[in-house]
C-alpha cells in the first residue's frame, strides 16, 4: 500500500478490485467483496472511489493490497491526511490483519497510533536506524 | 496464454469504461478533427476534382493529430494515483497492458473515423472513382499503424517532463512511411487512377513489423524509470 491510492478514481470499489483481481488471476466477485468488507466498506456502493473520503480511500487501498492474500504487507503512511477517527479505525483494522497472521511493515510519522499494535518500533533518522525497540521510545526531535 | 488474453480483455474493458465515463479522449479527438475539416474546407474551398487529390493527405493528417490527443490521455490515466505501479508490482505480464491500450486507442480512432468520414464526404464533395471497398482495409491498417507506434511512444515518453511534446517528436518520424502509404492508397482509390494494392501491402508489412517490435520492447519501456 503506497502513499497514492493506486486506485482508479472513476471506478467503483468493486470495479477497481475486479480489475486488479484479474491481474492476480482472481475470478469472480466473491473475493473482491470479501476484501472490501474486511476494511469495513460496502461492496455494493456504486459511487466512484474518487468521491470517497480520504479515510475510505485509504481503507480501499488496503483492500486492494489484501485482495491477493499476501503474506507480508508493506504500508507507506496509511494514516496520512485522515482524521483521528479514521486513523483509529485503520489501526484497529491493522490489528485484525496482524492477528490473522500477516506480517505488517509500516512506515509512519504517527508512530504513537501504533502503541499496543506494533511488535517492534524501528526509529530512523537521516536514513539510518536510530533505535530498535519493543516499546516506542520518545526521542527529542524525533517523530512521535 | 488464456490469462494473457483475460488480462488484455480486462484492461481493455476497464479503459473503455473509464472513457465512457469521462469521454476525455473522444471529445478532444472529435473536436480537433472537426476543426481541421471545417477550417480547411473554408480556407481552400476545393472543387470535387481537387478534393480527390488532397483529401487523402488531409484526412490522415487530421486523424494523426487527433490520435495524438487520445494517445496522451491513455497513459495519463495510469499515472494518476500511480495505478501503473499497481500493475507493475502484479504478476501480470507487460504485453497485455500494451495490447489493451493499443486496441482501446484503435477503437477510439475508429469511432472518430466513423463520425468524421460522412463530414469529409460532404465538406469536400468526395466520391471515390476507384474501388471504394478498399478504403476499409486502408482505414483499418492505417489506424493500427498510428495507434500501435503511438501507444508505444506514449509509454516511452511517460516519465519525461514534457510528454505532450515528446510524443509527436518521437512518433511522427516513425509514422512517415505509414502516412505516405495511407495517403497514397486513399488518393489512388479516390482518383481511381491506379491500383492501391501496393500501398495496402506496404501498410500491412509496416503494421506487422512495428507490432512485433513494440511487443518485444514494451516490457523494457514499462520497467524503465
Amino acid at each position: 500500500m503506497a502513499h497514492p491510492s493506486l486506485l482508479y478514481d472513476e471506478l467503483s470499489a468493486m470495479e477497481n478490485l475486479r480489475y486488479f483481481g484479474r491481474l492476480y488471476g482472481i475470478e469472480g466477485n466473491h473475493r473482491c467483496a470479501d476484501a472490501i468488507r474486511k476494511v469495513h466498506l460496502d461492496p455494493s456502493l456504486a459511487r466512484p472511489v474518487g468521491q470517497y473520503s480520504q479515510g475510505m480511500r485509504q481503507r480501499m487501498s488496503l483492500a486492494r493490497a489484501l485482495l491477493h492474500d499476501p503474506g507480508i504487507l508493506l504500508l507507506d503512511e496509511p494514516f496520512s491526511n485522515v482524521d483521528a477517527c479514521s486513523a483509529s479505525e485503520m489501526v484497529n483494522l491493522l490489528g485484525t490483519i496482524r492477528d490473522a497472521g500477516k506480517t505488517l511493515f509500516l512506515v509512519t510519522h504517527q508512530a504513537a497510533l501504533l502503541d499496543g499494535i506494533a511488535d517492534e518500533f524501528v526509529l530512523m533518522g537521516a536514513g539510518k536506524i536510530v533505535s530498535r525497540t519493543r516499546e516506542r521510545q520518545i526521542i527529542e526531535g524525533a517523530p512521535r | 496464454m488464456s490469462s494473457f488474453w483475460a488480462i488484455t480483455a480486462a484492461t481493455l474493458a476497464k479503459d473503455l469504461r473509464l472513457e465512457w465515463r469521462s469521454k476525455d479522449a473522444i471529445n478532444s479527438m472529435l473536436f480537433f478533427a472537426l476543426l481541421v475539416v471545417v477550417i480547411f474546407s473554408f480556407s481552400f474551398d476545393p472543387t470535387a476534382e481537387e478534393s480527390r487529390h488532397i483529401a487523402g493527405g488531409l484526412i490522415w493528417v487530421a486523424f494523426l493529430f487527433a490520435a495524438v490527443v487520445a494517445l496522451n490521455q491513455t497513459w495519463a490515466r495510469e499515472m494518476r494515483n500511480a495505478v501503473l505501479d499497481a500493475y507493475r508490482v502484479s504478476p501480470a505480464p507487460a504485453n497485455p497492458l500494451f495490447l489493451a491500450k493499443a486496441f482501446g486507442n484503435f477503437i477510439f480512432v475508429s469511432i472518430i473515423q466513423a463520425l468524421m468520414t460522412p463530414l469529409f464526404t460532404v465538406f469536400y464533395n468526395l466520391r471515390p472513382l476507384g474501388p471504394a471497398w478498399q478504403l476499409i482495409p486502408v482505414a483499418i491498417l492505417g489506424s493500427w499503424a498510428l495507434v500501435v507506434n503511438g501507444t508505444f511512444f506514449a509509454a516511452m515518453s511517460l516519465h519525461t517532463r514534457s510528454r505532450e511534446i515528446m510524443l509527436p517528436i518521437l512518433l511522427f518520424p516513425f509514422s512517415i512511411p505509414a502516412l505516405v502509404a495511407m495517403v497514397q492508397a486513399t488518393n489512388t482509390i479516390l482518383t481511381g487512377q491506379d491500383s492501391a494494392k501496393f500501398w495496402i501491402v506496404l501498410l500491412l508489412t509496416y503494421d506487422v513489423v512495428f507490432t512485433v517490435a513494440c511487443l518485444l520492447l514494451f516490457e523494457t519501456v514499462l520497467d524503465a524509470e
